[in-house]
């Protein structure tokens, strides 16, 4: 076989190879994933998901929601303790530095803080100063929970303020900067449920 | 007309420069969070793993999820260090790419929550880097020859096209949403406490067309940048303009390693005179420091 035609076989099909991927990958990731026929939308994500998985939705819709959280121990007889900020020292550094892990913690906080909005803003939840039990039950199920749970118990294992606490208080606050409404919500953690 | 992607390679310098920079950055970045490592990716860090039932042989990226393997996130730190310090010098270039990779997504799938579009982009990039190498001895079969010169070409086309894709998806999104096409945007995000700084929220919020033009600069970049990356006449300003852009976002609005991360992108875009020269003026200031 001549160079040329050796060269051509090799280059163009490289050529191709990398414009499929690069077409499912903007398949993908764009908002052209939700108008792809079924079939084809099937294929494009066993293709790209896990490995090449990528969302680029980045700020759209531009987010509007100051959140912020407190925390307070409840002892078993009933009494509660302070409230305090666990993301003080992170917020702080975070100002200061962007560079810090105090950065890395803030935006982790910001996150999920927003899968509970995500939950709290569905229709039957109205935001009440507290869950009741069938909110509560529903919450429960929802990824915002879990990262909630993981969280509030690594911090009662760490933290002296919450070492004896039977149950942990989290007050959700979220302010809407488009709407300037403020809403905020408080959920029960035992401590059976945290050490799980 | 000679056929795509083939022919002699001539991007290595611009190729070593942007893992050069990944790699300093990187080390950079796990040695500022070395006193906090446990909080960020150790088995009672601050945020879960997302419980991601990896398939097959993704799982190899997963370790750190595994309860018998959780408590060695430290290992996994100081194993990206070490793999991001030898192979800014060079040395055993594929053996560290790839165990840079390994370590990073360890790291990265350990800590979704805590990660930026930075830390994917980074992996992306990471991944295809391995592919672009300079040959050793030169191949005797011209087949073999011709892959490796085009293996190199068709990876360092996607790297750059992975940056694009960035842009373009992005543009697309933010396209449909009404608070960017009315201008809005910039101006709410600048009222964010984690997405803004209080200087900058004061600026917006007394000059509110600041906020206005800032969100249609944006649009406009982004749409932009896929296809003037490619016109060398537009380039150059395009880049300039992306790197005070990215720079906000890094330092304004705090979303420091995808900021830093589209800036050092920027390198994969410099003609290979370019990135030489870049190339010998670090050298210059590390002989200097020395």
């Amino acid at each position: 076989m001549d160079e040329h035609r050796r060269s051509a076989i090799v280059g163009w099909s490289a050529l191709v190879v990398v414009c499929l991927h690069f077409a499912a990958l903007f398949a993908y990731a764009s908002p052209l994933k939700r108008q792809l026929p079924p079939a084809v939308a099937r294929v494009v994500t066993g293709y790209v998901h896990p490995f090449f998985d990528q969302t680029w939705s980045m700020f759209a819709p531009a987010p509007v929601s100051n959140r912020d959280l407190r925390l307070r121990a409840v002892r078993a007889d009933g009494s509660p303790g302070e409230w305090i900020d666990p993301f003080a020292a992170a917020a702080r550094s975070h100002r200061r530095w962007r560079a810090a892990p105090g950065s890395r913690l803030m935006l982790g906080k910001d996150n999920m803080l927003a899968w509970i909005q995500h939950f709290l803003d569905r229709g039957d939840v109205s935001w009440p100063l507290r869950l009741s039990d069938r909110q509560a039950a529903s919450f429960r199920q929802q990824l915002g929970y879990a990262n909630l749970r993981w969280f509030v118990g690594t911090l009662v294992l760490r933290d002296p303020a919450l070492a004896d606490a039977a149950a942990v208080e989290v007050r959700v606050r979220v302010e809407d900067v488009e709407r300037h409404t403020r809403r905020e919500t408080t959920i029960r953690l035992e401590r059976v449920e945290l050490l799980r | 007309m000679k056929p795509p992607l083939t022919g002699p390679f001539e991007s290595y310098a611009t190729v070593e420069l942007f893992r050069r920079l990944v790699y300093a950055f990187l080390f950079a970045s796990v040695a500022v969070s070395l006193p906090s490592l446990g909080v960020l990716w150790g088995p009672l860090s601050t945020f879960p793993s997302r419980s991601l039932e990896a398939p097959g042989p993704y799982a190899v990226f997963h370790l750190l999820a595994r309860p018998e393997l959780g408590d060695l996130y430290w290992l996994f730190a100081l194993g990206l260090l070490a793999g991001c310090a030898v192979g800014f010098f060079g040395r055993a270039p594929r053996t560290c790419a790839v165990l840079v990779l390994f370590f990073f997504l360890n790291l990265s799938n350990k800590s979704r929550m805590i990660n930026t579009g930075g830390d994917v982009l980074l992996g992306h990039l990471l991944l295809l880097l391995i592919f672009v190498q300079r040959p050793g001895a030169p191949a005797r079969s011209p087949w073999v020859r011709d892959f490796q010169q085009t293996r190199n070409h068709a990876f360092f086309l996607a790297l750059r096209l992975q940056i694009v894709i960035v842009y373009a998806a992005t543009a697309w999104w933010k396209l449909e949403d009404p608070r960017w096409t009315s201008g809005l945007a910039i101006g709410y995000i600048s009222q964010l406490d984690v997405y803004s700084l209080d200087s900058l929220e004061r600026v917006i919020a007394s000059v509110p067309l600041l906020g206005v033009v800032g969100s249609y600069a944006t649009l406009a970049y982004q749409c932009c940048f896929p296809v003037l990356v490619w016109i060398p006449r537009a380039k150059s300003v395009l880049l300039i303009v992306g790197l005070l852009f990215h720079g906000l976002i890094a330092f304004g609005m705090g979303i420091f390693h995808f900021g830093v991360v589209m800036m050092l992108s920027y390198t994969l875009f410099l003609d290979e005179t370019t990135a030489r020269r870049w190339t010998e003026k670090l050298r210059l200031a590390r002989a200097d420091t020395a």
